[in-house]
């Protein structure tokens, strides 16, 4: 901002017209230095400028005012000397003096020049009329023009320089005033200019006035502002009581910059050409892509077109003031139209010609905004058109997307093209153009291509990268690499110039895009994930909902819950994949086990058809090509085609029928116990899957693998190395733990965390009857005596027809609680029972490794389970009594039920249940240990099932057998046993 | 059924022979089979799950097997995995696979027709072919019952039968997904 121009700056300039008034160059110095002054303000609002505008005009009136006012007193001087600054008669100042110092220039040159003729007045005296007369003319012409140039702003009409005086004339001399710049706080440069033009302005006809010419800053020194003056001394004075303003580092600017200084700054970058595809940085169209039609040959402003926003005015009602409300919400773009405007805001609306309107102040040509937009609003960099914005350009009469311009912004932006081995390219433009080939090698900007076409094939060319395109054919399978579609797959199904169509492989849906952003992939499976989750995965996402993915967008995914809605999720607040083993079974309205991949229909309601995905509870998540997925109850559908031809009568399929091919269990009658059936899957082993050392014992030792299958004792081993799979002792193995990253004995793997780290850990501490005396104990030793077995039908949670074990075989088993892994892979208590016997015994005691092995899965099945009961049971329940096995156990299994029934959420039932049943339930011999009530979940003793054995009132009696025994042998070691 | 068994459908494409293939192929899957179902009906049970846990289902190598042949069809002999009690079997068995290629002409039958193109199964492969894969001069007709594509002579609707080429495969875990086109001579309505 210049003080000279908005101040009463006239003055001091018309004083040095007064001097230099026939000098031309005196006078182009002064358009130049409005030039620069324009350029100082042109990043202040319009408002401003329209002022300054006027402000201007005014000066040029005062300019020639002063002209002809001092028009009579030039007449009085001797007419052959036109040089004042010899003969200063003027009362003027002495600093205006030094100004004369230019016209020295003239005096100088003046005699030289006029020497031949310098008897001769009349040639002075004509030449003197002749340079009036043109110098006249001149300052009108100048004033036209100024006012022609500045007093509109209409780019267009800017015809450059003022033409005629050479730019090195224009430089700035010693003589002109100094420019200090003085360092200020970053951010207040403009205040700070502002205060001192009102504190010149309110010293200006003061007894002191400021002697300083101008004051700006610009933006491209930030931290400075500058002022022009005479000496330093007024400078000073000028900031003196001025904030933020450092004068003591004050520094003059050398003479030679202050071209560069006052440089209109457009920066390198922004090279703007009639074209070129650019973005606004705000106002209503911020944002928006526009295209340069035209440039103001200053390179202040440049002519845009764009898709207009516009509402008609329909939002923007006038206020009762007359004022228009601010319109909160931008109209989406759309090409003009005249039926609108002319229908709700026809007052703002001419008409200028064939398809062509000035509407509300602006012009609209074929549809498009024509507007002048400062260039500082512009932004040239990253562009990036979008193809619907692209697309928004085209309409009917400009025949496709302008390719070259596009590629031209395109290049410019930051992510160029990138290409990779293997990419198929077709060069574009040079001397190659239309050659196709192969990508070998990238080197920064330059790619190695192996031609494929005709004269050139095998030939390998250098090209720079912009001047080749990625070229697909129909039905690759191809990946979005950047763009609104990142990370989309698809099999590409139409080509188009440059843009391609793709088939997306997520929602079968068409997508167009920039055939530079895709990049060709394998056929083999479009993976659609984020982080650890995949299309059609079921997840739990609280404790009382799972769902099935059905969308994978970049960063959410979109889950299906078993209530039928869609939920938008982030994968971190995802509880956890839910495996396939996890999920139960259902049975459909005919009674017919429903599977994993079956085909099922909906008896009720729309009769949807669908293939189960999942199925969790009685709720299915069945999956059609033409409704996605969906929710149907397993008791409203019917199977239409069971997975592997399964189905309920016809048992061929399946084999035979395993009830009627064992005579073992086929001859099982109630009331007489039959050998439990070995569950063939006793629940999810939480060592499957893991990666596993081989320890010493094993001729594998030290290869290592996943286990793929488990039993009671043996893993099933894929190794890494020989590509095989090996059968290794489950004891054998070290396990490696993902957190601690080290791996782990079985021992310690089985054994649930929390028992691991605190002193209780369950097998840990024997009883006091030592080793040995576990061999010892009754109730295993004499297993035959076992009540449970032996008059097995007393104990019929074991019976193979018991719920419990329906229980059992439901996923619940799988539920990845300890339990089920460790104490239940194999339900070692009766693995041991059944079979031989003292194993048990031993496992208390004898041998620690065996005792290792089992013991933690007891632990681990009374504890592990999940169920704060267990949890804080200290597992008393099997360790303290055998009727506490019991009780565990088929307490266990009614746990599994409940987790089956429910969710893997903890069973508090556990613990609450009648304690007091529990209490007089087991043997005698446990019964008084403390921790008993906490332990044995009476609730299977309410079991519905079994009602006849575990009915609390009959409990007494049937458990009097066991404990009998139990509680004559065991009591001391029971009782004995720390109770952690 | 012999044991060289090769289907083959040829068909004239441009001059050039592009065949559906069935190919035979050995292979062999481990299957583990529970004690209870040890006895003379084993074999037969194995044999039924083997068809149960393989016919129809499509790997990424060799496409979708399509049927399992009788001969050979070889058990061995099971080896009992200790402490466990099942044994597990090597099947060694001969099936009918058929991996779809691009540029495979074949016959569809169409499933589902909406705006965006059609699909067609082509046995147990679905095929979809885009609205930019099929010829201009075929538009679509949501208001025809059902919705199809409709040209002058040809109407393509659901259970329409269309030769069509195929123009890319996915494979992903346990399915195939193409796209075809008709857009070229001879295809189309058959």
């Amino acid at each position: 901002m210049s003080d000279r121009e908005e101040s009463g700056s006239p003055e001091p300039r018309s004083k040095i017209e007064e001097d230099l008034e026939s000098d031309e160059e005196v006078k182009t110095i002064k358009s130049e230095e409005v030039d620069k002054t324009q350029d100082n303000v042109e990043d202040e609002d319009d408002e401003e400028e329209e002022e300054e505008e006027e402000e201007e005009e005014e000066e040029d009136d005062d300019e020639e005012d002063v002209r002809q006012r001092k028009k009579p007193r030039r007449e009085r001087r001797n007419q052959f000397l036109d040089v004042e600054a010899e003969v200063d008669e003027d009362e003027e100042d002495l600093e205006e003096d030094e100004d004369g110092l230019i016209g020295e220039d003239g005096f100088v040159a003046e005699p030289d020049a006029d020497e031949p003729d310098a008897s001769d007045d009349r040639f002075h005296r004509e030449m003197d009329r002749r340079r009036e007369a043109i110098a006249e003319e001149d300052a009108e012409r100048l004033a036209d023009e100024y006012r022609e140039k500045y007093g509109r702003s209409t780019a267009n009409k800017y015809r450059g320089d003022s033409g005629v005086i050479p730019q090195h004339l224009l430089l700035p001399s010693v003589n002109e005033p100094s420019i200090w710049g003085i360092r200020c706080k970053p951010g207040k440069e403009k205040e700070l200019v502002r205060q001192c033009l009102r504190k010149k302005l309110s010293l200006q006809k003061s007894r002191n006035p400021l002697e300083i010419m101008s004051v700006f800053q610009r933006d491209t020194f930030t931290g400075y502002i500058y002022m022009e003056a005479r000496n330093q001394q007024a400078v000073t004075v000028a900031l003196k009581g001025l904030v933020n303003v450092y004068p003591q580092n004050m520094i003059l600017v050398p003479i030679k910059e202050y071209v560069d200084l006052l440089r209109a700054t457009k920066s390198a970058e922004t090279e703007l050409v009639p074209g070129a595809y650019v973005r606004l940085k705000r106002g209503k169209y911020g944002g928006d892509l526009a295209i340069v039609e035209n440039l103001s040959e200053n390179g202040l402003e440049v002519r845009l077109k764009l898709v207009p926003r516009l509402d008609y005015g329909r939002n923007a009602e006038a206020g009762i003031d007359g004022k228009r409300k601010r319109v909160a919400r931008i109209p989406p773009p759309r090409l003009f139209s005249e039926q609108e405007a002319s229908q709700y805001d026809p007052r703002n609306l001419q008409k200028r010609g064939p398809n062509a309107y000035v509407y509300a102040g602006d012009e609209y040509i074929g549809g498009f905004l024509y507007k002048d937009f400062k260039i500082t609003l512009v932004n040239a960099e990253n562009v990036a058109p979008k193809l619907e914005e692209l697309t928004r350009f085209n309409s009917e009469e400009t025949d496709g997307i302008d390719l070259a311009s596009l590629a031209q912004s395109l290049r410019k932006s930051a992510a160029a093209v990138q290409f990779q081995g293997g990419d198929v390219v077709e060069v574009s433009e040079g001397e190659q153009t239309g050659v196709q080939g192969t990508v070998i090698s990238t080197h920064g900007d330059i790619v190695t291509v192996e031609a494929t076409t005709a004269p050139l094939v095998g030939k390998r060319i250098d090209l720079p990268s912009r001047s080749l395109r990625k070229k697909f054919a129909i039905g690759d399978h191809v990946r979005v690499i950047s763009g609104n579609f990142l990370d989309d797959t698809g099999l590409i199904v139409g080509l188009e110039d440059d843009s391609v169509t793709l088939l997306s492989d997520l929602n079968k849906k068409e997508v167009t895009v920039f055939a530079k952003d895709l990049k060709k992939v394998s056929d083999i499976g479009g993976s659609h994930q984020v982080g650890d989750y995949e299309l059609h995965d079921f997840v739990q996402l609280d404790a009382l909902h799972v769902g099935c993915i059905v969308k994978v967008e970049r960063d959410s995914l979109k889950v299906l819950d078993q209530e039928g809605t869609v939920r938008s999720v982030t994968p971190s607040s995802i509880t956890m994949k839910l495996t396939r083993n996890m999920e139960g079974l259902a049975t459909d309205s005919n009674g017919s086990e429903i599977k994993i991949g079956d085909t099922v229909r909906e008896t009720v309601g729309e009769g949807r058809q669908g293939a189960v995905l999942h199925i969790y509870k009685n709720t299915l998540f069945l999956s059609s090509r033409s409704l996605g997925v969906f929710v149907a109850k397993a008791f409203k559908v019917n199977t239409i085609v069971a997975k592997g031809a399964r189905t309920q009568s016809n048992s061929q399929a399946t084999g035979p029928d395993l009830t009627k091919m064992n005579p073992a269990v086929y001859n099982a009658r109630p009331g007489q116990m039959a050998p439990p059936v070995m569950p063939k899957q006793g629940g999810f082993d939480r060592l499957k899957g893991k990666h596993v050392a081989i320890g010493p014992g094993s001729q594998h030792k030290g290869c290592k693998g996943i286990v793929k299958e488990t039993t009671d004792d043996i893993a099933r081993v894929e190794l890494h190395a020989p590509c095989k799979v090996v059968n290794v002792l489950k004891h054998q193995l070290r396990i490696y733990d993902d957190y601690k990253k080290t791996y782990l004995s079985y021992m310690e793997f089985a054994t649930p965390r929390g028992m691991r780290s605190g002193g209780g850990r369950p097998g840990g501490p024997p009883g006091p009857g030592g080793p040995g005396s576990g061999g010892q104990t009754p109730s295993w030793g004499g297993g035959g005596k076992t009540p449970s077995w032996g008059a097995g039908g007393k104990t019929p949670s074991w019976g193979s027809k018991t719920p419990s074990w329906g229980g059992a075989k439901t996923s619940s088993w799988g539920s990845r609680t300890p339990a089920a892994n460790a104490g239940g892979a194999q339900t070692p208590a009766w693995g041991a029972m059944g079979n031989k016997t003292p194993s048990w015994g031993a496992s208390e005691s004898r041998t620690p490794a065996w005792g290792g092995a089992k013991t933690p899965a007891w632990g681990a099945a009374g504890a592990g389970s999940k169920t704060p009961a267990f949890g804080v049971a200290r597992t008393p329940s099997w360790k303290s009594s055998s009727a506490g096995t019991y009780g565990g156990s088929s307490s266990r299994n009614k746990g599994w039920e409940d987790l089956g029934s429910g969710n893997s959420a903890p069973t508090p039932g556990y613990a609450a249940a009648t304690p007091g049943e529990m209490m007089g339930a087991p043997t005698p011999g446990a019964a008084h240990h403390p921790w008993e009530d906490s332990a044995p979940t009476p609730a299977a003793y309410n079991d519905a099932r079994t009602p006849g054995v575990y009915d609390p009132r009959g409990s007494g009696p049937a458990q009097a057998e066991t404990p009998a025994a139990w509680s004559t042998d065991d009591a001391p070691r029971y009782d004995d046993s720390p109770t952690p | 059924m012999d044991g060289r068994w090769r289907l083959q459908r040829s068909l004239a494409q441009r001059g050039c022979q592009i065949s559906t293939e069935l190919t035979q192929k050995d292979l062999t899957l481990s299957l583990t089979l529970h004690p209870s179902y040890f006895g003379p009906q084993m074999g037969q049970y194995l044999r039924s799950k083997l068809l149960a846990d393989v016919e129809g289902t499509c790997t990424g190598e060799f496409g979708y097997i399509l049927c399992v042949l009788d001969q050979p069809f070889d058990i061995g002999k099971g080896r009992v995995v200790p402490s466990n009690g099942s044994a597990e079997f090597t099947v060694n068995y001969r099936a009918i696979v058929w991996r779809p290629f691009k540029n495979e002409v074949v016959d569809a039958i169409v499933t589902n027709v909406n705006k965006m193109g059609f699909f067609g199964d082509v046995g147990p492969l679905s095929v979809f072919v885009s609205s930019h894969l099929i010829p201009p001069d075929m538009k679509f007709n949501p208001s025809a019952n059902p919705p199809a594509y409709v040209s002058e002579d040809q109407v393509i609707e659901k259970g329409s039968r269309v030769r069509l080429k195929i123009v890319g495969v996915r494979a992903d875990v346990g399915e195939m997904f193409a796209i075809g086109t008709i857009k070229e001579d001879y295809l189309g309505l058959v």
